[in-house]
């Protein structure tokens, strides 16, 4: 990046050199931040004890979800459009038992996240292929809604305005607190099981905003 | 001094807003930029990515946590995020974290005795200085009551409400780049406030992958020959610096400790097919010699912005020298160049 289109205060600007300095550079960089939220893959069983993650439920009901686990909130970066950078997405799973499992992801709040998933029909929720291998593997899936993408999840303008929240947080380093707006949400993880003698094995997960 | 308020939503620039050979005062165009250039200043970055260490603490213990990653010196704080379960259904639990480790403010959690839903809990840590820096970040737990269950750990730089117009934050003054307003070479004011801001913008991917450990405990390995860590590799993906850049340079290091001798760890990637070493000799834990290694970068040509439409799945090798034992408490990546 460079400065020499506006090199001092006697120099006339370039509407060309502006346009493509300006232009080009500061909306790659915003193209580009999107940041890495979810990379997990515990490791093998020689060096960790628990290799994967798993409901908790007791009792586990066949093709029912339940919530294997969940990242923290964080502030999905927001478009012009309102829209949400999308989420390239990943998960990796095993059955324990060789009966047919599934995982889905969600993005949302954790509290909102059940009835993204029960909806069934937006591109905020991603879900796999069904996988009965005891082998942990990547799994193959697409978001449900009309993008069906194959390894993304999308937010729309209209949801991602009601996740807005405001935070406090400090000016400057040694400044009164003031509200910053986000659009707080979790990347919320499910599995499923087609008979209760298998449970879903979660062994990777991933999620890194892009700007779509 | 001024303080600059950010947008919530990030604005883009339209090349169609500046033409050949007419002034550069249309007001669509000079605001979108300023307003552009503060939106990409004031987003925090994500330190650490939310990863699962899947361990439990006992009660009445201790474990410290370590990253390496290089901050951005607009931020002003840290947001900590941790999933806990008690290890026990009845047994009440607390968790007392402290970020940094040691010295940071204590703040206790009651773990919620449900197993079924999860919820994420939030740690807010000053920054000291802002400053941009290759910083080992830290983090302590200690649990009472009953065992606790470690599922979660993120973290990343909150968000600025604003910035202010100075020579660190780089706010552009939105006032001054309205319809009408002279353009003027003056610090953080019209197109040449813009233009410090680009040039000084850092927009990096901060974190891109971490494995930690407690330093209590840390994984090991004896034996003369490479044994991979991950079950499944884990995607990784940097972001691209020029037009023709199918791959960037990160860097990569590890917190780790030989008892005597020497030992090795060996990160690999698939798509970017790099393989690089760092040759542990140090007896106490520290941070290695960061290495450098090129993995893929964004492409723009594809939807998802996978280069070539392909995962780069990155997975790391432990190796001891047959006699002592290599120990290893965390693996990190991350970006450290801004261009």
């Amino acid at each position: 990046m460079a400065t020499a289109a506006y090199a001092a205060a006697t120099c006339p600007v370039d509407p060309d050199i502006t346009r493509d300095v300006i232009c080009n550079n500061l909306d790659h960089y915003a193209d580009s931040f999107g940041q890495v939220r979810w990379a997990f893959s515990p490791g093998v069983s020689t060096f960790v004890t628990k290799s994967y993650l798993t409901p908790r439920t007791a009792d586990v009901v066949v093709n029912t979800w339940y919530q294997i686990t969940a990242s923290a909130p964080f502030p999905l970066p927001l478009r012009a459009d309102g829209s949400g950078y999308k989420l390239r997405v990943r998960l990796g799973g095993a059955s324990s038992g060789g009966h047919a499992v599934k995982f889905a992801l969600v993005i949302a709040p954790v509290a909102v996240a059940p009835a993204v998933l029960a909806a069934s029909n937006t591109d905020a929720s991603f879900e796999t292929a069904t996988t009965t291998s005891a082998s942990a593997a990547w799994l193959t899936g697409a978001s449900q809604g009309i993008g069906a993408y194959t390894t993304m999840v999308a937010l729309d303008a209209a949801t991602a305005a009601g996740y807005v929240r405001n935070v406090d947080t400090p000016v400057d380093l040694s400044g009164a607190a003031s509200a910053v707006s986000q659009c707080l949400v979790s990347v919320v993880v499910y599995g499923s099981t087609a008979n209760t003698g298998s449970v879903p094995r979660l062994y990777g997960g991933f999620a890194a905003e892009w700007v779509g | 001094m001024t303080y600059v308020p950010r947008s919530l939503r990030r604005s883009e620039g339209a090349s169609a807003g500046l033409l050949v050979g007419a002034p550069v005062a249309a007001a669509t165009s000079w605001s979108e930029f300023a307003l552009g250039a503060n939106w990409t200043r004031s987003k925090g970055a994500c330190l650490v990515p939310h990863f699962s260490p899947t361990i439990t603490i006992g009660a009445g213990t201790t474990r410290t946590f370590h990253f390496r990653v290089k901050t951005r010196n607009v931020a002003v704080s840290r947001i900590w995020g941790f999933l806990f379960r008690r290890a026990s259904v009845t047994t009440a639990t607390t968790a007392t974290v402290r970020a940094p480790a040691s010295t940071g403010a204590a703040v206790a959690y009651t773990v919620p005795n449900t197993r079924d839903l999860l919820v994420p809990v939030i740690y807010i840590e000053p920054v000291a200085s802002k400053a941009t820096a290759t910083v080992d970040l830290t983090f302590d737990i200690a649990a009472a009551g009953g065992d606790l269950e470690l599922e979660g750990i993120s973290c990343y730089e909150q968000d600025r409400a604003g910035l202010l117009n100075d020579t660190t934050d780089f706010g552009v003054m939105i006032d001054t780049v309205r319809s009408g307003e002279p353009i003027a070479a003056i610090e953080n004011q019209s197109a040449y406030g813009v233009f410090r801001s680009l040039a000084n913008l850092d927009a990096r991917r901060s974190g891109l992958y971490h494995w930690s450990y407690p330093a209590e405990s840390p994984i090991t390995r004896t034996t003369n020959s490479y044994l991979a860590v991950l079950e499944l590799g884990v995607p990784v993906q940097t972001q691209k610096l020029n037009t023709s850049a199918t791959t960037a340079a990160v860097k990569w290091s590890a917190y780790a400790k030989v008892a005597a001798g020497s030992g090795k760890v060996r990160l690999r990637t698939s798509a970017s097919s790099v393989s690089s070493e760092i040759t542990v000799t140090g007896t106490s834990f520290a941070w290695q010699t960061a290495a450098d290694i090129s993995i893929n970068c964004d492409d723009f040509a594809e939807d998802d912005g996978r280069q070539a439409g392909t995962w780069d799945e990155l997975n790391w090798d432990l190796q001891g020298d047959g006699t002592n034992a290599l120990s290893v408490a965390a693996v990190s990546v991350w970006v450290d160049s801004a261009d």
